[in-house]
């Protein structure tokens, strides 16, 4: 009974993102007929539809799925509902890796040269640093929640030297970095795509093989280590998997906000459980959803995708605080 | 059996060169004041906490040398609800007793058994204190591990509950020849049920 409903669901969830991936490659700044779908890419409609709004779509599948992912995780892992990439600080530290980059133009010709994909290296750098640093930190806490205020210190500090590297670098590159750090999928290519799916969405695979052990994980490490699983590497598992991730979708679209966040939160309301073994099948389509419907508003208005994420993450986040045990506030 | 068994925390040694020995079948109550080693103690035998001196043997196996997976054969530990914490239906965390997802139908006799029918979907977190530690007995029961370990679990329950908590785990030490060791305040239950009384 209770497998039949969640299939219906997982079906619902799927026609939905195929009619509202279907609707984000006609609407955007041009509107574009439903015949251009079945039309070649040689007529200029037919160019903005391949080259412009498919590699946008795709991306913000791979993108939307891979941040939710990875929220999911972290809220898991570092036992809060609040935690995701953006807000704990991993973003800012692959972002200020990037801002050495850009700002600094130090080794900026060897990147440009090696193309986008190098761009990783120094957000995963960056990103692992800060990820280290808040799981040392973590063990010293002695409330889950102060974390949210260390990850949000981690943003400012990384925030500050970003804006002396600015006031430093010369205006170019300070023009670069700040439509960088808007939160894009303008730049993504087709060819692009392989790259970006490689490193955002297949690190996750080796974790669902591990689903049961983080649900004993989320009954406290205590009980995690009485029950079979060795805490301390199923945590590294899950947390170079979600670096790898958030590091290649920082290099290539700048850091995106709130979607890690929001979406394992909307697939638990939709599907109505915590049990990861079935979660981990809806919220990577949550996600891909919500990145689609924010990155097809966000071209449709020409606003900044991080304005658009924010308008559609704040009132969730206010969800989350004002209904704790429906939307699992851990006790600490 | 605990040998010579020293846990030095900062500067302070929370237990000092211990000897003991259990066997199955008894129903061990730890009794002391606060902060004179009881839960130390429990988590040291969890394998929680490393001992700085000694060694706990379990059947001729040092605990030291045992694998995660092989520990949990072996130990089971309900902790003291402050320091768990979990957003998780009551079937999953049930289930989490069945790690390898082997002991399907014992999840679903353990709801029946505990009475845990009605709850099976609700959050760990809506759960009152009672209902919660007979969630966390369910968990035990599925994970069957002949040691069972656990923290001041008559805490924050009232009386009925604090009576039908020892006689269950009486007749999981009696009937199941397991051996179960939990740390109480309750001196009256603890002269009442437990088939041994260790003073801290």
């Amino acid at each position: 009974m209770k497998l039949t409903h969640s299939t219906i669901k997982f079906f619902v969830l799927l026609l939905l993102l195929i009619v509202v991936c279907i609707v984000a490659l006609v609407i955007g700044s041009q509107y574009l007929s439903w015949n251009t779908l079945f039309e070649g890419s040689e007529s200029p409609a037919g160019r903005v539809l391949w080259q412009h709004r498919l590699p946008h779509v795709l991306g913000a599948l791979v993108v939307g799925s891979s941040l939710a992912l990875s929220g999911n995780y972290m809220q898991v892992i570092f036992r809060n509902p609040l935690a995701g990439p953006s807000v704990l600080g991993i973003t800012g530290g692959a972002s200020l890796a990037m801002a050495v980059i850009f700002l600094t133009s130090w080794g900026m010709n060897w990147f440009l040269n090696a193309g986008t994909w190098a761009l990783f290296i120094p957000a995963f750098a960056g990103a692992m640093l800060v990820l280290s640093l808040l799981l040392v930190i973590q063990r010293k806490l002695p409330m889950a929640s102060t974390l949210l205020v260390v990850g949000l210190l981690f943003s400012h500090f990384t925030g500050a030297i970003e804006s002396i590297l600015q006031k430093m670098a010369g205006a170019n590159n300070v023009n670069q970095f700040v439509v960088w750090g808007m939160g894009s999928l303008d730049n993504l290519t087709l060819s692009q795509l392989p790259w970006l799916f490689l490193g955002a969405f297949v690190p996750f695979i080796p974790t669902f093989y591990f689903l049961r052990k983080l649900n004993a994980f989320a009954m406290g490490e205590q009980i995690a280590a009485t029950s079979g699983v060795d805490v301390v590497k199923l945590r590294w598992v899950f947390l170079i998997s979600v670096g790898i991730s958030t590091a290649t979708i920082t290099a290539f679209c700048g850091p995106i906000a709130f979607i890690g966040l929001m979406a394992p939160h909307v697939a638990r309301m939709f599907i109505r459980t915590f049990n990861q073994l079935q979660l981990v099948l809806f919220i990577p389509f949550v996600g891909a959803l919500l990145l689609v419907i924010a990155d097809a508003l966000s071209r449709y208005y020409a606003l900044p995708l991080n304005a658009v994420t924010a308008a559609i993450g704040i009132p969730c986040v206010f969800y989350i605080v004002f209904n704790p045990k429906r939307s699992g506030v851990w006790i600490s | 059996m605990v040998k010579e068994v020293s846990v030095v925390r900062g500067k302070k040694t929370v237990l000092s060169n211990l000897n003991m020995s259990f066997s199955f079948g008894e129903l061990v109550a730890i009794e002391g004041n606060n902060g004179s080693g009881k839960s130390t103690f429990l988590e040291t035998l969890a394998g929680l906490i490393q001992p700085t001196l000694g060694e706990i043997w379990l059947e001729g196996n040092s605990l030291s040398q045992l694998s995660f997976a092989e520990r949990a054969n072996y130990i089971s530990f309900i902790p003291s609800r402050k320091t768990t914490a979990a957003a998780l239906e009551v079937r999953t965390a049930i289930a989490v007793g069945d790690l390898y997802g082997k002991k399907m139908s014992r999840v679903e006799e353990a709801i029946e058994k505990f009475n845990l029918n009605e709850l099976q979907n609700n959050l760990l977190t809506e759960l009152s204190d009672g209902e919660y530690q007979r969630v966390q007995l369910a968990r035990v029961w599925v994970q069957d591990a002949p040691l069972v370990l656990l923290d001041e679990p008559a805490a924050h329950l009232d009386a009925n509950a604090r009576q039908e908590l020892f006689a269950e785990l009486l007749k999981w030490a009696t009937e199941e020849n397991k051996l179960v060791l939990l740390c109480s305040h309750e001196l009256q239950l603890n002269k009442q049920f437990a088939t041994r009384v260790v003073q801290f």
